[in-house]
């Protein structure tokens, strides 16, 4: 809700220590900025097209550490899930000893083509390059709303895409912007303003213009916002 | 690919400025015209039988395993 970044690897160790397995849901950040499932040492990890990886909905990956594969059998299959798909034997759950262990039915094929299209696109951009462009922009942002005076519900020490402003009335301000050409969103009291590859420093002064324009509905001053 | 080619791929920002990624992404040319050649496909069934047909849908899904494992830097199986 707030573009906070999990410390993830601060996190891993001490669930780890403690006996628990960890799962880390990326969606939200998943694109942005290279992923390493085996440094961050997450037992799981899932994430899924329709944000930043450029796709369509209906689509998500799941990760689970080799380890671990064997020991866990699905609660819901289907036939992509047995070790010979093929054997069409209905009376025998013979799950297969990799990952595929954890699909189910034919897969929603053309969201497939998409997505790796979109994935394929970050890839030959380099998501090195991905990630420098997206903090520039945040960065620029942040910068322009502190001289504006907002309060950023984004804490300061972990933005990523995503930084959310405190509002007094977001949803007329996401109005406001958009009757400027400018798409963006609202949670409850925040306006979301989320940056991808193709974003540009002309988009952030936009937006910063039209906020400038609009500090009536915005919060203004130095009080400090508790992340969410 | 640099950031100049990368925005031809959407064309919506031609008309406005998306900041919105973070609810719905724009996809880029690229993945609308990958849905449109599995349409046509779909429309005219190319292998012999429609088990091959499924089977040859299916390759996708496997291309794709290796592509998001390579994503986030896991094994493949």
């Amino acid at each position: 809700m707030n573009g906070f970044r999990s410390a993830v690897r601060e996190v891993v160790p001490l669930a780890h220590a403690n006996g628990a397995l960890v799962m880390l849901d990326d969606y939200q950040d998943c694109g942005t900025r290279p992923v390493n499932v085996r440094a961050t040492d997450v037992d799981f990890y899932v994430t899924g097209t329709l944000k930043y990886l450029l796709g369509p909905p209906g689509l998500a990956f799941l990760y689970v550490r080799k380890e671990l594969i064997a020991s866990l059998q699905p609660t819901i299959t289907g036939w992509f899930a047995q070790s010979n798909p093929f054997a069409f034997d209905v009376k025998c759950f013979d799950p297969a000893p990799s990952a595929r262990r954890f699909e189910e039915g034919s897969p929603a094929v053309p969201n497939i083509y998409a997505a790796m299209r979109g994935i394929e696109l970050l890839q030959q951009i380099g998501l090195d390059n991905v990630a420098w462009q997206i903090h520039e922009l945040a960065s620029a942002l942040l910068n322009g709303a502190q001289k504006l005076g907002l309060i950023a519900k984004t804490p300061a020490t972990s933005v990523g895409p995503l930084v959310v402003f405190q509002c007094k009335d977001a949803a007329r301000l996401v109005e406001k912007l958009a009757a400027s050409g400018i798409v963006c969103s609202s949670r409850h009291d925040g306006l979301r303003i989320s940056f991808h590859v193709y974003n540009t420093l002309e988009d952030v002064r936009a937006v910063l213009q039209v906020l400038e324009e609009n500090l009536d509905l915005l919060v203004t001053g130095t009080a400090t916002v508790s992340g969410d | 690919m640099d950031f100049e080619n990368a925005r031809e791929q959407f064309p919506a920002l031609l008309h406005k400025t998306f900041l919105d990624a973070a609810c719905v992404s724009l996809a880029p040319r690229v993945a609308t015209e990958a849905i449109q050649n599995f349409l046509d496909m779909t429309l005219l069934c190319p292998a012999r039988s429609s088990t091959l047909h499924h089977i040859s849908m299916d390759e996708m899904r496997a291309l794709a395993r290796p592509e998001a494992a390579r994503l986030i830097n896991a094994g493949e199986d």
